[in-house]
């Protein structure tokens, strides 16, 4: 038989920095989760990651206490900046460029992302992606 | 220590860029609640109080980056976390876990060595190694099985259970135990004197290296 949900924990952490502060010292200990041991399997299964990166984490708690958790991906803003190697994007994105994307890095991330962006339609997925990349004063060629 | 944590009300389809924005302006971390389809709340957590500013700053231009509304960010408000023993709701309902030769219990149970099996009190702290956790269990069968004395070198030992095991199960051994975490190895050590085994335990702060 299924074990009894007792509540999901939704959190964002920087890949391999998970610790006992807060957020999760607070999220998980009202819960009665033992905190220790979601800090070493988060960041054993983060470890190879950018530590810039965030990562957005599920975590599934049980009656017994007991948890699994799930990893989601990064925000797109992030994964953007990280494919065009800028520290930030531009304030004024119209009239100033910060940098460049390709076409298929734009394609790649929103593969990445299309769990997340509420669409089974690469095309669309793409679109966002784009325009995010936009907004964020990056060229897309 | 005291934290400070920002509660964010937004529409919930602007969670992603509040999460971000929240980190570009220097969070921890994020959780997220309370999401009813419409709405939901962020709370971010910081080690030093937020600078307002900034995060107007990092909340407008991630809305505007992700196309959003500025309305689509209803409320802000501040309040300080104070630093508490997050274990603790745990704590209460941890078990003693058994192995072959050993019984990994919390300092409160009652448990006793009546089998002839080697009792470990561990007070976790905030560190890592109570042996619920799979790895530390196969840690403890691999050290039952294969050591029998001579030097042992615990790497990453959190609350120092597996160098305690070493030197409860060979009295002679040389174990020596490092940790890059300084609340570690202070726990690990604490644990040790429980253990009495204290001054045959070095501990140290730092990695293998």
């Amino acid at each position: 038989m299924a074990k009894k949900i007792t509540g999901y924990i939704k959190l964002q952490v920087p890949a391999g920095k998970a610790n006992p502060a807060p957020p999760i010292g607070p999220a998980l200990g009202q819960h009665g989760v033992n905190i220790m041991e979601f800090c070493k399997a988060f960041n054993a299964k983060t470890a190879q990651m950018d530590p810039d990166l965030k990562i957005p984490v599920v975590i599934t708690v049980f009656a017994d206490r007991s948890f699994t958790f799930e990893t989601k991906t990064p925000p797109a803003a992030d994964l953007l900046k990280k494919a065009a190697g800028i520290p930030k994007g531009s304030g004024k994105p119209n009239s100033e460029k910060v940098g460049s994307i390709s076409r298929d890095k734009i394609e790649e991330i929103a593969r990445l992302k299309m769990p997340d962006l509420n669409t089974t339609d690469l095309a669309s997925a793409v679109k966002t992606i784009e325009g995010t990349a936009r907004n964020m004063g990056l060229t897309v060629e | 220590m005291k934290w400070y944590a920002l509660d964010v009300a937004l529409a919930a389809r602007a969670r992603e860029a509040v999460e971000y924005a929240l980190m570009e302006a220097g969070a921890l971390g994020t959780e997220a609640r309370g999401e009813d389809g419409e709405t939901m709340r962020v709370s971010a957590y910081f080690d030093e109080p937020p600078q307002i500013e900034r995060v107007r700053g990092a909340l407008a231009e991630a809305l505007r980056i992700y196309g959003l509304a500025s309305s689509d960010v209803r409320e802000t408000t501040a309040r300080e976390v104070a630093d508490e023993d997050w274990l603790a709701e745990w704590k209460k309902n941890w078990q003693p876990v058994e192995t072959e030769r050993f019984i990994i219990a919390p300092p409160w149970s009652e448990v006793s060595d009546d089998g002839g099996r080697i009792v470990i009190r561990v007070e976790p702290g905030m560190a890592f190694g109570t042996g619920t956790h799979e790895t530390t269990r196969l840690c403890l069968a691999a050290i039952e099985k294969h050591f029998s004395g001579a030097s042992f070198l615990d790497i990453g030992t959190g609350t120092g259970i597996l160098a305690i095991a070493a030197a409860r199960l060979c009295p002679e051994a040389i174990v020596e135990a490092c940790d890059t975490d300084p609340v570690a190895i202070t726990i690990a050590h604490e644990n040790a004197r429980l253990n009495g085994v204290a001054e045959r335990v070095n501990f140290r702060v730092g990695s293998a290296r």
